[in-house]
């Protein structure tokens, strides 16, 4: 059989079922001991409840909401702060993302020169003499079809964007060797690349 | 007449209404059981202070998304049971990974509000007893013995079934009382 502390913790707890609850509950009005054990269990509990009962400072209680209002303000405060604290990394990313967007741009203008370049370098002096500056200047599409024989052995940068393949189509390939597939170069890497071409032939042709 | 739910709930209308002083009356209201709370579950002023101005500020942060289905004394009750399980937890935490053994519960120090000598060792015996009884027992224990809450309202602001906070309870009583025993 259970001890009797241990059901009448049960009991306290609610453990019992209808039946056990009767059954004890008669027990516990016919046996003394029993009801000396649980008066026992019963007033032990009642002094740990009476902590309840306790004075305490009344000041404390009294300066709970302006404490919890100063909190709120602080926390406001240190909300505007950390909206500062993350718009500052915010915007420096912004800002490099748009210089790197700049420079990157540079870099596809350089690109550009740099195969600008490259064409016009891999061009004798005769050649340009004789027909570039001319024809560059009346029609530099015309001109590429004319001397797309491999002859200007344009060396393509690696990293160049994918837009060049028109033009590396046009160069490298001799099949390729329709005006059309000019076309697919934008107006801008056209100019970019004609007006460096245009420059540099020019200024071989004054050397 | 006017229940204590409806005149809760109308503070909590006046106080979305822009009434401050509603949310006054609702601390007024509440903050000792809200402390006391606190205090049993972590042992220690200093720790029963932080979290009642944790869960005061809760509650005017969050009192907007009360949705009315249930009182605002439930409602506030699981932010308390939350804040302080929480705060034990933490302190479990900075235990672990600190050199030192500290103690989970606060030593009584100089700064409290149990001025009394005779309160002083009755909060103190509690507290020495409160220590040992893990902390989700301790929960339904407290919830129990020092704020008079049926099974029914433990289980809505905690989530658990009747069942298992009774057989929660039943360990934790246990407990105590050996704890008592051996104290005598």
């Amino acid at each position: 059989m259970k001890k009797n502390s241990e059901r009448i913790i049960e009991y306290l707890s609610g453990k019992l079922n209808e039946d056990e609850k009767k059954f004890f509950e008669n027990e516990l009005n016919t046996s003394v001991g029993l009801k000396k054990e649980f008066d026992d269990l019963n007033s032990k509990l009642l002094e740990l409840s009476s902590v309840r009962e306790i004075k305490t400072n009344e000041t404390y209680f009294s300066n709970l909401i302006p404490r919890v209002y100063q909190k709120l303000e602080t926390e406001k405060k240190l909300w505007s702060f950390k909206k500062v604290y993350y718009l500052i990394p915010t915007a420096t990313a912004v800002i490099v993302l748009f210089l790197f967007s700049l420079n990157s741009n540079n870099d596809y203008n350089l690109g550009y020169h740099e195969l600008a370049s490259q064409v016009v370098n891999n061009i004798s002096d005769q050649e340009v003499s004789e027909k570039y500056s001319a024809e560059l200047e009346s029609d530099p599409g015309d001109y590429f079809m004319a001397d797309n024989s491999g002859e200007l052995n344009v060396q393509l940068p690696a990293d160049i964007d994918l837009k060049n393949d028109a033009y590396t189509r046009l160069v490298g390939n001799p099949l390729a060797n329709e005006y059309s597939t000019l076309q697919n170069l934008s107006d801008d890497e056209l100019e970019i690349v004609y007006e460096k071409l245009n420059s540099t032939t020019s200024q071989k042709v004054q050397k | 007449m006017v229940t204590v739910q409806e005149n809760d709930f109308d503070l909590v209308r006046r106080f979305l209404a822009g009434e401050e002083v509603a949310f006054n009356m609702i601390v007024k209201k509440y903050q000792k059981k809200i402390y006391w709370h606190a205090r049993q579950m972590t042992g220690g002023h200093l720790d029963a202070d932080e979290v009642t101005q944790e869960v005061l500020i809760v509650i005017f942060n969050k009192l907007k998304n009360f949705n009315f289905n249930s009182s605002l004394y439930t409602w506030i009750y699981k932010i308390v049971t939350t804040r302080s399980l929480n705060q034990i937890r933490r302190k479990q935490v900075k235990r672990f990974f600190s050199i030192d053994d500290k103690e989970e519960f606060d030593l009584p120090g100089k700064q409290d509000i149990v001025t009394e000598l005779d309160a002083k060792e009755k909060i103190e015996k509690v507290r020495k007893v409160l220590e040992k009884v893990p902390p989700k027992q301790r929960q339904i224990f407290i919830m129990r013995n020092f704020e008079d809450l049926s099974y029914e309202e433990i289980s809505e602001i905690t989530g658990k079934s009747v069942g298992g906070l009774k057989a929660n309870y039943f360990h934790a009583l246990k407990k105590v009382l050996e704890l008592t025993n051996e104290k005598e």
